[in-house]
């Protein structure tokens, strides 16, 4: 069989660090071919030196046979290569179609000829079964339906060769399995698709053939047949990753308790009535499409946002209207959702991140408000080496950090606390498998010592490894609340959409 | 620390080349740089008198310097120095025409008092506009300085005016309120101790203590700070506060030790300086010394290069904006760099 592409000892590095390291590998023709591997493993930037993003250090590429040395992606997009990024983007006050065409418009005479170019995307879309309006703004929809304007744009400007990198971190499973119908469209089509994931189960569903890759290089490529999801998980992080259980404890005491909580911004309610207890030694997972009310309850629980009505309780006292520290001075800690916007100060050094919300504990806090320097070096060194990050000297900035590491940085911080409530949102999106094992024991450790614990998640497979019991939350009511055991994908799923048993 | 160390790498390469520029040009005078500078070094700190002139020429940049590295270092925007300088400065001046037979001790301790709670009061209202109703502070900031410099330009020319001579200054103030001079040859005076006292205070707040902490982690990320249980607004007003009290001590001891009066032309853009000079070291207290030292050896030696070799005093002004030019430039391309690596694997 033909090859699509051909990667020959390919190697990029970026200052000390190897991301890609003599890479081989051969995409063939017309197969939907996987890169699977952890976060830094090299996929990304592999992709970006077939599309033109980064130069080549040294080795070659071939492209249908053709050896090519892209400056831009430009210089890729008119060999047929297009790329959808984890990031979109797309202009978010033009329609559809003009998305769609831009940069590339069908012209008359020397003007923008719209009729045509609504009626050719118009006719993309309908060929892959897309369902989406063509007139409509970028802005009004939804995540799922704006990475269809991206992959559209790709089909527009003919790409035979199409690049999706993690396409489904930001879709719900029905929005993803909708997305795999389409690149099992373009396969029959005769196009050749790679798809980037660090989610096993995905990778085996659609892939052909399976590359992984660790710390750059090329572990091996296999055809999807002939290797198992245990063996490619170990593949990924290097080790056997044991299972987790977890132990039944006694949930009757009541920690923290929502009563009735809403919220109106901007005169629209985003959270409705919501009620919901939380108890000692217990996870609740709250799941739900981004965008349903789960950011806004998050930041009511830790006080960053007061509610409009309704009451917070937190072992029988009224928590609803005390300020953010008086909340952590009571040991209610926070894993916020966002690291780089609310969990650490990217552009200070580890040291001063995980110092913040402990400074003003005696042990670092010294008369007239001076701030035991050598304490709080010893702290960070201490807890550098517990929660293993990865880092030259805590004097680093936390922001040269990977998003692994920067959130072993917010979760040490946050765990040496002495907590009574652990509210913990999204621990691991964009981090790695070990790092993602190494997180949820962190937190089961907590439930064993009898915290209770709120945890927020878009990963499904995070929200039923860790809780006891699932809430999803829908249009800013909680639409869905049951036991782990009595739960699964489906009920999730559709409780996501909207849809009630 | 890393930082640290980056930061002065640039400063320090900049400031060379900046030097070295200076030296090419002092070429065009047919005058050897070495000579040239040789110059400017002895005319700012190469005996007693001149040293002196050239430290009474640092206060106010040190001063006004300061006020704006910890406003701007704690992420509150406090262009306002050179209002709160000339408000501070004009009480403080017209109580000392106004009242007369205090004991001198008690005169200057209530002299420096005032001025600090004037620029204080100048620098707490946009504060408080800004932490309360959220209004932008350059602006407002901006517009007070004009409020002050203008309001203090009519009471010279009206209610205050001198009446010993000269225009649009005040007349002198009762001598129970003086800053002694340190040597009759030079206008150093014995507020060069207030200045020392308060930049001990900023930096032991700005690098020592738990509120530099907080202050510059609400300037990296206020909502990690909000996070993190800080009182950001606090934090920011009390930041606003002590940068309009430092240039409101600017003021004062201009009055007080060097002028004896207020005058229109009090600040020639001190504050201007000492927000470049800030801005330069990344708001870092002792950076501000250092350069305000520099600064001030480069401005009272330009005078001595003029008189003796014939180039004109404007080189020092060509070489210090050729370095700021290049502090600006090195950290913008560093950032570069740091981006680059960092893009992911």
């Amino acid at each position: 069989m033909k090859n699509a592409v051909e990667f020959e000892n390919v190697t990029k590095k970026f200052g000390s660090v190897t991301a890609v390291n003599a890479v081989n590998l051969s995409i063939e023709d017309g197969e939907i071919h996987s890169i699977i591997g952890e976060n830094g493993a090299g996929k990304t930037t592999l992709m970006r030196l077939l599309y033109g993003m980064y130069k080549i250090d040294s080795g070659s590429v071939k492209v249908f046979g053709k050896k090519v040395r892209f400056s831009s992606p430009k210089d890729a997009i008119a060999n047929g290569i297009g790329m959808v990024h984890q990031n979109f983007m797309l202009i978010d006050s033009f329609t559809v179609y003009e998305n769609v065409v831009l940069g590339f418009e069908p012209k008359r005479n020397l003007s923008f000829d719209r009729k045509s170019a609504r009626r050719i995307v118009k006719e993309l879309a309908l060929r892959y079964g897309m369902n989406v309006n063509v007139d409509e703004k970028v802005e009004r929809l939804s995540v799922g339906l704006q990475q269809k304007v991206e992959i559209l744009k790709l089909l527009y400007r003919k790409a035979n060769i199409l690049i999706f990198d993690e396409p489904t971190a930001v879709l719900t499973p029905q929005e993803s399995q909708l997305l795999f119908d389409i690149l099992k469209k373009f396969k029959e089509s005769g196009k050749t698709v790679i798809f980037i994931s660090h989610k096993l189960r995905e990778v085996k569903e659609i892939s052909n053939r399976i590359t992984v890759m660790r710390n750059g290089k090329n572990l091996g490529t296999f055809k999807n047949e002939e290797i198992s999801e245990e063996r490619l998980a170990e593949m990924v992080a290097g080790r056997k990753i044991p299972k987790l259980s977890l132990p039944s404890v006694d949930f009757s005491k009541v920690a923290l308790k929502v009563e009735n909580v809403s919220l109106v911004e901007n005169g629209v309610e985003i959270v409705k009535n919501v009620s919901f207890d939380v108890r000692e030694g217990e996870v609740l997972g709250v799941a739900g499409v981004v965008g349903n009310g789960q950011s806004e309850l998050e930041e009511m629980v830790s006080g960053m946002k007061k509610p409009t009505s309704g009451k917070i309780v937190f072992y029988d006292e009224d928590v609803t209207n005390l300020s953010v520290r008086a909340r952590r001075e009571r040991g209610m800690v926070y894993i916020p959702q966002d690291r780089i916007k609310t969990g650490l100060a990217p552009l200070a050094s580890i040291k001063e991140n995980m110092l913040m919300g402990h400074q003003n504990k005696k042990q670092f806090l010294g008369k007239l408000a001076f701030l035991k320097r050598g304490n709080i070096r010893s702290f960070s060194i201490s807890l550098i080496e517990d929660y293993e990050v990865v880092c030259k000297s805590p004097e680093e900035q936390a922001g040269t950090l990977s998003g692994g590491n920067m959130q072993r940085v917010v979760i040490a911080r946050e765990f040496s606390h002495r907590a009574r409530f652990l509210l913990v949102s999204q621990p691991t999106r964009g981090v790695d498998i070990g790092g993602i094992e190494f997180i949820h024991k962190k937190i089961l450790k907590m439930r064993e010592e009898k915290i209770a614990i709120l945890l927020f998640s878009s990963d499904l497979d995070e929200i039923l490894t860790l809780s006891d019991r699932i809430a999803v939350m829908y249009e800013g009511r909680i639409n869905y609340l049951c036991t782990r055991e009595k739960s699964d994908l489906t009920k999730i799923g559709l409780a996501m959409l909207g849809m009630k048993r | 620390m890393m930082e640290r160390y980056k930061g002065l790498l640039i400063i320090t390469v900049s400031f060379f080349l900046a030097i070295f520029i200076g030296g090419l040009l002092m070429l065009l005078y047919k005058v050897s740089p070495i000579d040239g500078y040789k110059e400017m070094v002895m005319g700012a700190i190469g005996n007693k008198f001149v040293l002196y002139s050239t430290l009474d020429r640092m206060i106010p940049i040190l001063l006004t310097g300061l006020s704006i590295a910890i406003s701007f270092h704690a992420g509150i925007w406090n262009i306002g120095a050179q209002g709160q300088l000339y408000l501070a400065a004009f009480v403080v001046a017209a109580m000392g025409v106004t009242f007369h037979g205090i004991p001198s001790m008690m005169y200057i301790v209530i002299g420096v008092s005032v001025g600090l709670v004037v620029g204080g009061i100048w620098a707490w209202i946009p504060g408080y506009l800004k932490v309360k109703y959220n209004v932008n502070e350059v602006v407002l900031t901006i517009m007070m300085n004009s409020i002050a410099v203008y309001f203090t330009l009519y009471m010279v020319n009206g209610p205050f005016r001198t009446t010993q001579g000269s225009l649009g200054a005040t007349n002198i103030i009762d001598k129970g309120m003086w800053f002694k001079h340190l040597n009759p040859l030079s206008n150093l005076n014995t507020g060069v101790y207030v200045a020392i006292v308060a930049t001990a205070v900023i930096v032991y707040l700005m690098v020592f203590s738990k509120y530099g902490y907080e202050w510059k982690m609400s300037r990296l990320n206020q909502r990690f700070a909000v996070y993190g249980g800080v009182d950001v607004k606090r934090n920011l007003m009390m930041a606003m506060v002590v940068s309009g009290m430092l240039a409101g001590l600017a003021g004062t001891l201009l009055v007080m030790g060097d002028y004896h009066r207020f005058l229109n032309g009090i600040s020639p853009g001190y504050s201007w300086t000492g927000m470049i000079l800030a801005m330069m070291v990344n708001y870092d207290p002792i950076g501000v010394i250092i350069t305000s030292f520099i600064y001030a050896v480069m401005a009272s030696g330009g005078l001595q290069m003029e008189l003796m070799l014939n180039i004109p005093q404007e080189l020092v002004q060509i070489i210090f904006v050729l370095s700021v030019m290049f502090v600006t430039a090195g950290y913008s391309v560093s950032n570069k760099m740091a981006n680059r690596i960092q893009e992911e694997g």
